[in-house]
């Protein structure tokens, strides 16, 4: 009788939940993948055209040029990303004065608004008051080129930015692993022999080698997922200027709700879920190997 | 003899004899400077942008331009009046103010009663329930926006706080619901079995002993919550996007070039927006990133 009542109970503080999580998240996603079959402006009559939509964005050059843009922020991320946050954490693992005020203050980016950020690159780079004035105040105005000025360039300040952001949580992550490993383990290694380096390269990085899929993994999910400094850059205006500085969620964004062809955009977002599906499934199985 | 070089001594003499003092110090000396030397400049680095947003919130218009970089030889605090009242950032604030604090208390409510469902009682289909809440954090936020443009619309809730509230609380359960069913799965069961031996119903069990214990955890959820909900873009871009109901970073968005050039108040507008985030985040810094470090050791 008492496990019937708790099992009721259960149900009921689930409830809740379950019903805001199923209609507003898992019903939406199921209806998002319907919509990309269909052309549908949003009013009016809606047409079931199967998998046209998906196939449209496949075959669409235009649609490799974006892809390629993400790809390209998220290699920057495995790679400067990583090895900044690897780095870094060494570091913080070494440190023994002053530890929490270093993590904290470098951690500090993290939790900045994107759009805030966005708009400091944006004056930080203008010529009448960033920092190319204040190269040609230092005497250094050779070095200040126009080269903010063109979007393709752009996309590597926003990539560098984007570095300077993320790459404290990557720090964190390892740097918690770095603290998980026994000091007899690495002191084993030094009897045996072994200089820092070497410490470094055959004990520490194979045991960090989960935490580094993790990292790697939610990197690539964020490069699929970008959105804020891309739009803030270019904004949603038409006409072909901003084709330099499209990714995946601005162009699914601009689609969607300014040239209302809401079938178009689903089939991207189709796209864009299968991308991060695909990310997901690789953590999962190193995690899955690592358990075993 | 320095401290170092005498702590050593006590527990190897020998090896101290060996080494020549000024070396071993100078040794020391380079490491010291090749961990401490980077670290620093990384704090420079993720300080000095903020410092020049705060520094420039507070000049004139013609000192902007003359002295971008150091800090203002006047303090203008009304640019910050300036955009209160004239760039209604006031008004913004508060709706941020009410998206936060309604949709964290929202989530956490929701979301612990079903992790606490999820931690303490056994029914058919648990495992399952969670692994349900669990993996609804690969969908991104692109892929459901357009379906849920047309759920909200469809509800008549487009445009109003409760729509993005209650897309808030749904995007939140996969982490929060995982989250609070770890805490509750590490609190003993004696207290809550004692209670329910002296007749306490299961919503009191709950909410006047599991929830309270729970607080510790509660707390540095709710702040990366209220963080995430502070700076969110997306959804408060399509789903209340109308001048009574804009959020900071909206009003950010489309408050900026009305006054042409009147950059310190931009920035001041900005710090508006961000300042609260850094207090928040630097107050509770220590608890949170704690937290972080053993969620990412578990994850």
């Amino acid at each position: 009788m008492l496990a019937r009542r708790l099992r009721l109970w259960a149900w009921a503080f689930l409830t809740p939940a379950l019903l805001v999580y199923t209609v507003f998240w898992v019903f939406a996603l199921g209806a998002g993948l319907g919509l990309g079959t269909t052309k549908w402006t949003g009013y009016g009559t809606m047409r079931y055209v199967g998998l046209h939509n998906v196939l449209a964005v496949l075959q669409d050059p235009q649609f490799y040029a974006i892809l390629g843009r993400n790809l390209q922020y998220g290699l920057f991320h495995v790679t400067i990303g990583l090895g900044l946050s690897l780095g870094t954490a060494i570091l913080m693992d070494r440190c023994t004065r002053g530890r929490l005020f270093f993590r904290t203050t470098i951690y500090l980016p993290m939790v900045l608004s994107w759009i805030v950020v966005t708009f400091l690159i944006r004056w930080g780079l203008n010529p009448s008051f960033g920092i190319p004035k204040l190269l040609e105040s230092l005497g250094l105005g050779f070095l200040k080129p126009n080269w903010f000025l063109d979007l393709r360039s752009q996309f590597y300040v926003i990539v560098v930015v984007a570095l300077w952001k993320h790459y404290p949580f990557g720090m964190l992550a390892i740097y918690a692993g770095l603290q998980n490993i026994s000091l007899e383990l690495k002191e084993a290694a030094y009897i045996d022999g072994a200089d820092e380096l070497r410490c470094v390269w055959y004990v520490v990085l194979p045991l960090l080698k989960p935490i580094m899929a993790v990292v790697i993994s939610l990197s690539l999910m964020d490069a699929f997922r970008v959105f804020e400094p891309f739009y803030v850059m270019v904004g949603t205006k038409s006409g072909t200027g901003y084709l330099d500085l499209d990714v995946l969620s601005t162009t699914l964004y601009r689609r969607a709700f300014v040239h209302l062809t809401l079938g178009d955009a689903s089939a991207l977002g189709i796209v864009l879920f299968v991308l991060t599906l695909s990310v997901s499934v690789f953590y999962l199985r190193t995690l899955g190997r690592t358990e075993e | 003899m320095s401290s170092e070089a005498s702590r050593y001594a006590g527990l190897a003499p020998v090896a101290v004899a060996a080494v020549p003092r000024r070396r071993w110090n100078l040794w020391h000396r380079v490491n010291r400077v090749a961990v401490y030397g980077p670290l620093i400049f990384l704090t420079v680095l993720a300080v000095v942008p903020v410092i020049w947003m705060l520094f420039s919130s507070l000049k004139s218009l013609s000192e902007f331009y003359t002295n971008p970089w150091l800090w203002p030889r006047a303090w203008h605090w009304e640019n910050y009046t300036r955009v209160w009242m004239g760039a209604s950032f006031g008004l913004y604030f508060t709706n941020s103010m009410i998206m936060v604090t309604s949709s964290v208390s929202g989530m956490i409510i929701i979301g612990s009663l079903a992790g606490y469902a999820l931690a303490r009682y056994q029914f058919v289909g648990r495992d399952s329930v969670l692994y349900y809440f669990i993996s609804g954090q690969i969908i991104p936020g692109q892929v459901v926006l357009i379906p849920l443009f047309i759920i909200v619309r469809f509800l008549g809730l487009l445009n109003t706080r409760q729509g993005l509230f209650l897309i808030y609380l749904a995007a939140a359960m996969p982490f929060v619901v995982f989250m609070m069913q770890g805490y509750f799965k590490s609190i003993s069961r004696e207290i809550e079995e004692a209670a329910r031996m002296d007749g306490a119903s299961e919503l009191r069990i709950f909410w006047q002993i599991m929830f309270p214990l729970a607080r510790p955890g509660i707390g540095s959820l709710a702040v990366f919550q209220s963080l995430w909900i502070w700076n969110e873009f997306l959804f408060a871009l399509v789903f209340a996007n109308k001048p009574h109901l804009r959020t900071l970073p909206i009003g950010i968005v489309s408050t900026i070039g009305q006054y042409f050039t009147d950059y310190p108040a931009y920035f001041a507008g900005l710090s508006v927006a961000m300042l609260p985030s850094i207090i928040l985040y630097l107050i509770t810094a220590k608890y949170m990133l704690r937290s972080t470090i053993t969620g990412a050791v578990k994850g």
